[in-house]
């Protein structure tokens, strides 16, 4: 097991390697000068050229590279073009925010989506199945920054509630989780209404039911272990999407994360900031991804010699393992 | 089981309906659809039950208030007044800073840390300062610092357009309250400069120890606020500061938020979680100013927005093509479907509040006249043009219409939606063959109003004319007003003759306060004094 842990990190490697070298790419190749924009269209051209070649602009592609790499390696990021500030300093001031706000969303939508998904599975086809499964359309084909503007209007403005922005207490958190989560929540419930479903079918459960076991026992112990490996696969998909992707909420709610601060970087073409925080994204989503392959083994005892099996020789998968373990 | 599907038919449909309500009756928050909106938006206090947790008299500061906490619309990278020139710092800066003389309500510059001055000869200037100022660091505001941020001001590349006419190695502290101020060439701007908030004074030592990117995100300055911490992303706070020379604020502690999202502005205004939102969205200012508890300050800018046109490039080089393409435009309806009726056609080159603007235009709209004019230019069956925009609302709309309207006589428009970064390349370039632009006008005078013209300037119009040149110069180095008035009325009307480019619009803006807060006047720069804030 520890092996195959080990073996994981050392093969993140060259993941983020290639990461940092395609982000370093597409943003060399992009139209747009740097120097430019921070001097504004005020400059003369003497004036630009001078501060592209004190922001070592002029160098080749390779120089840079190598350049950025080596810093990496040594743990520097690079400054931010704008505020001139160290990355590491820009990144570590939005990541306890994105990340407190992807761990409550999901953890939100795990409280929600796996008890409305059992729910409907046990009760295919009543109203509460039905009823559940438009809400979770709903939620998935809601554009999720909507969602937040109709809550702010209604909890914030109507009511008088909630505040509408900002993140400076309790209070604050409950219309960004709920927004941010909307679609984990439907997308954790579909998921778990299937795998239920597909499990409950199943002939072992008909012979616990047989042998006389309560209902409960039925569902959480026999039913939800094993129905559980694709429902974790979702989650982990969902809080990873969250780490980067909730741009458009930290908008809304005026909250300062990374997906604002990268979404700001390219705009303004402050490279390092937008290499630093895809990198940061890069490495959480490997952590989140081993974290959740170690998950699997604890719910399911055969991945788990699988992956002693494969210590040895890694040729499955995980997810390709979890798959088969599912379908059996 | 079909009897299933028709109840989840049902209630999908109730759902849907129910949410379809919600919408309406949140308003007009993404829509300026007057009819539903207007109706929940002007609803009096009784009918609407709108209003939200704030206390029962409307005008009335909450009790024991004594902060002020306004909304930015974009989070300044520094607040060196002298490393930037974005309206959102220089409005933090209002509280930070001053300047060594102000203008009143009526135009006339008044003393502020300068208590009298003379014009010693056409280029020599010398102001007493006071004796009684410190920095929020405790030291004393001398004519050392005074020079230091002038000659700064004449260096940096952000301020040089101000004050590039100052001389930096003549200009020197002539004891520690006199300063002279020494002019490379005669410049009539001068105090305009002087008294916007571009011409802070700041402190000396205090940036020099600190470095000039650290003294941009912990300011030190001689306002009545001092700087006290910078969360990145979110927000900027100040305090008090109590060695202040002047009348002290009625708020001990002020907080700048940056909520980039123009609805959230506006909604945060309304619930009361801020004082002031910069910078509202047009779709947001009917409710802003129905509603009770807020106040809509609107007022014309004092920049305006114009269709570039490069005339180093084909077909725009041909003074008939440019004209064509002028006449070719309903400005009217152009400016109304664009602004939503917040704007005027821009007649002239540089807004009516600015000194010396003369209403020279605009170019009549007459489609006959502009094809005839394409055909005389060698393009009677049309030609191709590209056109970029900013994938701004107002911009994207722009483009729609002239490439609808320039279609009538045969040019043929390609639209390009680039992001900022790559238009201020592009046009920097000289590569941009038209494209609509609204550059903010740095100072409420004729010599930044015409920003644009400059013949050194790199953005893509390239007229490479060098009467305009003179002219500017000429009107630049005239310190009497009439002159002046009368170089820059032969200027634009120039301009309008040769149609290097067309004036669009004079837009309007607003910010919306809290009705409680008094005092705050429009401000054409879009950078409102924050010192005049008074609670009711």
């Amino acid at each position: 097991m520890l092996r195959f842990v080990v073996k994981r990190i050392i093969m993140t490697i060259p993941v983020l390697l290639g990461v940092i070298f395609i982000i370093f790419t597409m943003m060399f190749f992009t139209d747009g000068d740097p120097a430019r924009l921070i001097l504004g269209d005020d400059a003369l051209p003497e004036e630009v050229e001078l501060l592209r070649e004190e922001m070592g602009l002029n160098d080749s592609f390779l120089e840079q590279f190598l350049r950025y790499l080596t810093g990496v390696i040594q743990g520097d990021l690079g400054i931010s073009y704008t505020t001139k500030l160290p990355v590491t300093t820009e990144i570590m001031a939005r990541l306890p925010v994105t990340f407190k706000l992807a761990v409550f969303s999901t953890l939100f939508a795990i409280c929600i989506g796996i008890p409305a998904g059992i729910i409907s599975a046990v009760r295919q086809y009543s109203i509460l199945d039905n009823v559940t499964m438009v809400l979770a359309l709903l939620g998935i084909t809601m554009p999720n920054f909507w969602l937040a503007l109709l809550l702010t209007l209604f909890f914030s403005v109507y009511l008088g509630w909630l505040p509408a922005s900002g993140l400076y207490g309790p209070l604050y958190y409950i219309m960004p989780v709920i927004s941010i989560s909307a679609l984990s929540v439907a997308t954790i419930t579909r998921m778990t209404r299937s795998s239920m479903l597909e499990v409950i079918r199943q002939d072992y459960i008909r012979t616990a039911r047989a042998k006389g076991q309560s209902e409960g026992k039925i569902i959480f112990k026999h039913a939800l272990k094993n129905a559980l490996i694709p429902i974790i696969t979702v989650i982990g998909i969902q809080f990873a999407i969250t780490l980067g992707g909730a741009v458009v909420n930290e908008q809304v709610f005026a909250i300062p994360g990374l997906g604002k601060l990268m979404v700001d970087g390219i705009k303004a073409r402050n490279y390092p900031i937008v290499q630093g925080g895809v990198l940061v994204i890069a490495i959480m989503f490997s952590i989140l991804n081993l974290f959740i392959d170690l998950l699997y083994a604890f719910v399911d005892p055969r991945i788990k010699t699988q992956y002693q099996k494969s210590s040895a020789k890694m040729k499955s998968t995980p997810v390709a393992a979890a798959g088969k373990g599912v379908s059996q | 089981m079909i009897k299933r599907q028709i109840i989840s038919l049902l209630l999908a449909m109730v759902m849907v309906l129910g949410l379809t309500a919600c919408g309406q009756s949140s308003g007009n928050a993404g829509s300026n659809a007057p009819a539903p909106g207007g109706e929940s938006a002007s609803a009096a206090p009784g009918g609407g039950e709108s209003s939200t947790a704030a206390p029962a008299p409307t005008a009335a500061t909450p009790a024991g208030k004594d902060d002020l906490i306004f909304a930015l619309d974009q989070e300044p990278a520094t607040l060196d007044p002298y490393m930037h020139s974005k309206q959102q710092g220089f409005t933090v800066g209002t509280l930070i800073y001053e300047t060594l003389i102000k203008k009143d309500a009526s135009g006339n510059f008044i003393p502020w840390l300068a208590t009298e001055w003379e014009q010693k000869d056409e280029t020599t200037f010398v102001f007493k300062l006071r004796d009684d100022v410190t920095f929020h660091d405790g030291s004393k505001f001398t004519a050392e610092d005074a020079a230091y941020s002038l000659i700064l001001g004449s260096q940096s590349s952000f301020s040089a357009n101000l004050f590039g006419s100052i001389d930096p190695d003549a200009t020197k502290a002539l004891d520690e309250h006199t300063l002279e101020l020494k002019l490379k060439a005669p410049y009539a701007p001068l105090f305009e400069a002087l008294a916007s908030f571009r011409g802070a004074m700041l402190s000396k030592n205090a940036r020099e120890t600190a470095g000039e990117d650290a003294f941009g995100r912990a300011p030190v300055g001689t306002g009545p606020m001092k700087f006290k911490e910078w969360v990145s992303g979110d927000r900027i706070e100040l305090e008090a500061y109590e060695g202040y020379w002047g009348e002290t604020l009625p708020f001990k502690k002020a907080v700048a938020r940056i909520i980039v999202e123009g609805s959230a502005r506006a909604i945060d205004l309304e619930t009361g979680g801020i004082d002031i939102a910069m910078e509202l969205p047009f779709s947001d200012w009917e409710r802003i100013e129905y509603n009770p508890e807020t106040v809509l300050v609107a007022g014309e800018s004092q920049s305006h927005s114009f269709i570039l046109l490069n005339n180093s490039m084909e077909p725009t080089n041909n003074e008939k093509v440019r004209k064509a393409l002028a006449y070719a435009l309903d400005m009217e309806n152009l400016v109304k479907t664009a602004y939503q009726g917040q704007a005027a056609v821009a007649d002239s080159f540089y807004a009516p509040s600015i000194l010396g603007y003369k209403q020279v235009g605009p170019y009549e709209y007459n489609v006959e006249k502009a094809k005839a004019l394409l055909a005389e230019a060698g393009y009677p069956n049309g030609v191709k043009m590209e056109y970029y925009t900013m994938e701004n609302q107002i911009n994207m709309t722009v483009a729609e219409v002239v490439k609808n309207m320039w279609g009538q006589i045969g040019v043929e428009v390609d639209i390009q939606i680039v992001d900022l970064a790559t238009q201020t390349q592009l046009n920097n370039d000289g590569k941009c063959p038209a494209a609509s632009m609204a550059p903010t006008v740095a100072m409420a005078d004729p010599d930044a109003g015409l920003m644009i013209w400059p013949i050194y300037r790199t953005i893509s119009i390239r007229h490479n004319d060098q009467h305009i040149q003179d002219l500017l110069d000429k009107g630049r180095q005239t310190y009497a007003e009439a002159d002046r008035i009368a170089i820059y009325g032969e200027l634009q009307d120039y301009l309008f003759e040769k149609c290097y480019s067309i004036p669009l619009a004079f837009p309007r803006a607003a910010f919306g306060t809290r009705a409680y807060i008094t005092g705050l006047e429009f401000a054409p720069s879009l950078v409102p004094d924050l010192t005049q804030v008074k609670f009711a």
